[in-house]
């Protein structure tokens, strides 16, 4: 069971991991997350989205990295730029404006964006409500939007 | 419809958060409000961009599921919870022995009982022996040393009433 989970949800984890504690750390957490899956193996199947209760419990392992280490989260979305993406202008413009916002909305919109869970299993995962979660993607969405505005009409 | 919940219901609708059946209603309201359909465009563009910037290929190469690690993990969990078990059966058996001494040495007939003192009180250079001993624990004799301490207290307060009297004699010259 504990393979096949890993087989489907861990290179979800890691690409996760790596942006959360970077890639040098990021295997350490991702095999010390399922070791604390094992652990509770048992209890795993009455989970009702096992996805989100990894991705939960590879967060708390890597705050707890970050926080033995002193880091500050390690965002790195230049990282993520990929040669046909440099093209357009539009996506420097939106990074800039993600990190822009306050890192709950950012660690919102990344979870929905960049490991694309859903408002569920955002909601499992930062341990908030559903609605929580709504408002602070629409909050986030009219940030970027204004802030695309605004940068994009000085420098188009 | 307001323009609040209209956005949040785009929002939602970018997102793919949207029911099938409110997709249609909200569609249907589009197609009513051609004047919305930029407000509509602007958000999934947004979406769009938003996506695609921060856009990363999932990792190819996965590291392998660490066996070792797990098993003897799992094997160490398995010691931590023997060992957790193991402390609090020594606690309840502790906890039992000390409740089953207490039960026992508050069964135990006292040993400062009126006997015993007797007998210590006897040994002691006094008069009486047992009898005295008795007596000195008796009610009777409460009440005698209750009522005595009563009247030196009463008397005492007299003497000091004249006391008083006798200084402001004193005082005015009449003694």
């Amino acid at each position: 069971m504990l393979e096949a989970l890993y087989a489907e949800h861990g290179p979800h984890i890691l690409r996760y991991l790596n942006r959360i504690v970077g890639p040098k750390s990021s295997e350490d957490v991702l095999q010390d997350t399922f070791v604390q899956a094992l652990c509770y193996i048992e209890r795993l199947s009455d989970v009702n989205i096992p996805r989100a209760w990894l991705f939960r419990v590879a967060r708390n392992l890597a705050m707890n990295v970050l926080r033995k280490k002193k880091m500050a989260t390690h965002i790195d979305l230049d990282g993520l730029v990929h040669p046909a993406s440099l093209e357009d202008p539009r996506l420097a413009t939106m990074r800039r404006a993600i990190y822009k916002l306050s890192d709950n909305h950012r660690e919102t919109i990344m979870l929905r964006w960049y490991d694309q869970l859903s408002y569920k299993e955002i909601s499992q995962v930062q341990d908030i409500s559903i609605g929580t979660v709504r408002s602070r993607l629409h909050n986030s969405l009219g940030q970027l939007r204004m802030q695309m505005d605004i940068e994009l009409a000085v420098d188009p | 419809m307001n323009r609040d919940l209209l956005e949040q219901l785009l929002m939602d609708q970018a997102l793919n958060e949207l029911s099938p059946e409110s997709t249609a209603l909200l569609d249907a309201y589009l197609g009513d409000h051609p004047e919305m359909h930029s407000l509509a465009d602007s958000i999934r563009e947004t979406v769009a961009i938003g996506e695609r910037a921060v856009h990363a290929e999932l990792p190819t190469r996965l590291p392998p599921l660490p066996k070792e690690k797990l098993f003897s993990h799992k094997r160490t969990a398995r010691w931590s919870m023997t060992a957790r078990w193991g402390s609090v059966a020594a606690s309840l058996i502790i906890g039992f022995g000390l409740g089953i001494s207490a039960t026992l040495l508050q069964n135990k007939p006292s040993q400062t009982d009126s006997d015993t003192i007797a007998y210590h009180v006897q040994s002691q250079p006094v008069s009486g022996g047992l009898e005295t001993a008795r007596a000195f624990w008796s009610s009777q004799t409460y009440m005698d040393r209750y009522q005595k301490n009563r009247k030196d207290r009463t008397q005492r307060n007299e003497n000091t009433e004249l006391q008083k009297q006798i200084q402001q004699f004193k005082k005015r010259g009449l003694l």
